[in-house]
């Protein structure tokens, strides 16, 4: 599998007077994991669900390729874009199985049949998600992370070229989180995830997006991005921000809020 | 863990069991047939044999019972895939097919009907009942729609529900004062027969427009079971896995709506089939509504075939409501369920 690169044009979005996005350009890059950060409220879920095409930008565009992504089909889209939500919730009992079955829905024929390549992918959906086990289990019965590992397994079986997830690691264990995020890493899309844990977007992205406000405040690798001026601008923390001991990453370590 | 039936053999063995039920259903009765005289008289109105059969039997099953015993089961499956749809749109457990208002509107038009003698689009009697009945329904959803409608045409369940919710308020209000006011005790009894529904009145030529209904409405919406599945992890999960929410919602809610009003109008406002079924035939056969739907056709089918012939036979020389029947029938059998799923999770 390989990504596109998820283009957006001077996005702004508003609704009645409040302005929750304002003016933001973005360019995440093919294959490459992009890391959304930024205090709460500050329009990271907005903006990842306008960039997933779910809401249509009052102003700008998202391109997926040659693609608008808000001009597409709606089931075109779902097969290029996968989103899984901070917090899934059902009232219907279905079991990890069916729930990763959902995935399949914009690519079945409206006609019911067999769904070969379907059950394939599937697999392999529950497979990468480390879920397989959990197949026959109910959702009802699962722990937050088996949920949210059960969710990127839906997503993938969506076989997308782009994967937005929102905040994905927040009812994780810090060994469930580690393992989720190099997973996602490993599989070769363009990936977007709004993240609130800074040491991990510098464990695990390539790119980070800083959102305040409602507007971007910088874009780019990891290593020029995350500085001890952004953090305390942004979020109000003195952090110290020095290259890891061990390995090839920044380390980032706080001391307090600036009040 | 989740026992399921095996899905297609349980359709198979359920439509076996309509079959069946139909069979017995139409032997049942102030003269009783058998089986084999049913099928005989069946076989031979379907040109599939030159069978005997006395003129008295053919007159009995033919003319007088089949219409009614057709007419319950598409009632019944009917119902039971509105109260599918309407409960996986909603994400509400509680809804039933009349949840837009449906059945108090349909009522509006009927009981003034019922009440007041008064003739309807130049009809008297059943069929005058039957128009004002839909007119009413229509009626309703159309004020129902305007209310729940969002600027821009979105249609939130929440409002949906409470639009409706309102609008059988002010009909049941009306209703209740017709009723009242002309202070006939007839009157208040035909008015409360109808309300809990009966399918009597039901000829060949109405029995027809119902199946056909049921039919087209079940088929309509297994075309939209994707869709509808698609709406277990809420709207905004349906969007992402490209459903267009809101024509969905809006054809479906409307398609819904237009299926009961039909029903209601020739039937009256049969409860529990539409609420309870979806609940039962989920736990049987999990909430895939490839499934689900076809099932729940077929269950509310029998469910509704059985539930008429206790009420026409239960009481000698006296119709029993069939709301009452579905209710008290029903609601044990959905309670000893509801406690077995308990014990299995």
């Amino acid at each position: 599998m390989t990504g596109s690169a998820l283009v957006a044009r001077d996005l702004s979005w508003r609704v009645g007077s409040a302005s929750i996005l304002r003016g933001v350009s973005l360019t995440c890059r093919p294959g490459v994991v992009t890391g959304l950060l930024g205090p709460n409220g500050s329009g990271k879920t907005t903006l990842l669900h306008v960039l997933a095409g779910l809401r249509r930008p009052t102003e700008g565009d998202v391109r997926l390729g040659t693609d608008d992504v808000h001009r597409m089909r709606a089931r075109a889209r779902a097969r290029a874009i996968a989103l899984v939500e901070q917090e899934a919730s059902t009232g219907v009992d279905l079991t990890v199985r069916e729930v990763v079955e959902l995935g399949r829905i914009p690519h079945r024929s409206r006609l019911p049949g067999p769904d070969g390549e379907g059950a394939d992918a599937v697999d392999r959906g529950l497979r990468a998600a480390q879920v397989e086990h959990l197949a026959p289990r109910s959702w009802g019965t699962l722990s937050g992370g088996e949920r949210q590992r059960t969710q990127l397994a839906r997503a993938l079986a969506q076989e997308p070229e782009v994967l937005l997830l929102d905040e994905p690691t927040n009812h994780l264990d810090l060994r469930h989180q580690l393992d989720f995020l190099s997973r996602v890493r490993g599989l070769g899309l363009t990936v977007i995830a709004a993240l609130h844990d800074l040491e991990l977007a510098a464990a695990y992205c390539d790119d980070l997006a800083v959102l305040d406000g409602g507007r971007l405040v910088t874009h780019g690798p990891v290593a020029k991005v995350l500085t001890r001026d952004l953090v305390a601008e942004v979020y109000g923390v003195d952090v110290t921000v020095e290259p890891h001991p061990d390995l090839p990453r920044p380390h980032v370590r706080w001391n307090g809020v600036i009040s | 863990m989740t026992g399921r039936a095996c899905t297609p053999g349980a359709v198979l063995v359920a439509m076996l069991l309509l079959a069946a039920s139909m069979a017995v259903a139409l032997g049942i009765g102030p003269v009783s047939v058998s089986v084999g005289d049913v099928l005989a008289v069946v076989a031979r109105r379907l040109n599939l044999g030159a069978y005997d059969v006395s003129p008295l039997d053919d007159q009995i099953v033919w003319q007088l019972r089949l219409p009614r015993v057709l007419g319950a089961a598409a009632v019944g499956a009917g119902l039971a895939v509105c109260g599918v749809v309407l409960q996986s749109l909603t994400r509400n457990d509680l809804a039933d097919p009349y949840l837009l208002g449906i059945s108090s509107g349909a009522a509006v038009g009927a009981v003034t009907v019922i009440v007041l003698g008064v003739s309807f689009a130049g009809l008297v009697g059943s069929a005058a009942v039957t128009a004002a009945g839909f007119v009413g329904a229509l009626g309703s959803l159309v004020v129902v729609l305007a209310l729940a409608a969002g600027r821009r045409g979105s249609l939130s369940p929440t409002r949906t529900v409470l639009a409706g919710v309102a609008v059988a308020q002010v009909c049941g209000a009306y209703t209740s004062l017709l009723v009242i006011m002309t202070g006939d005790s007839d009157a208040a009894r035909r008015v409360l027969t109808w309300t809990l529904g009966s399918v009597a009145g039901l000829r060949w030529s109405s029995a027809v427009i119902v199946s056909v209904v049921a039919i087209v409405a079940t088929a309509a919406f297994v075309a939209f079971a994707d869709q509808l599945d698609a709406f277990a992890f809420g709207e905004t999960s349906a969007r992402s896995l490209g459903v267009d929410v809101n024509r969905v919602r809006w054809a479906l809610m409307v398609g819904t709506a237009l299926v009961t009003a039909c029903l209601v109008a020739f039937v009256g406002a049969i409860g529990f089939v539409g609420l309870v079924v979806p609940h039962i035939v989920r736990i049987l056969t999990g909430p895939g509504h490839r499934v689900l739907l076809p099932m729940s056709a077929l269950v509310g089918a029998v469910l509704l075939v059985w539930a008429d012939t206790i009420a026409r036979t239960l009481v000698d020389g006296q119709e029993i409501p069939i709301g009452v029947v579905t209710a008290v029938v029903g609601a044990p059998f959905f309670a000893w369920l509801l406690r077995r799923t308990r014990e299995r999770s």
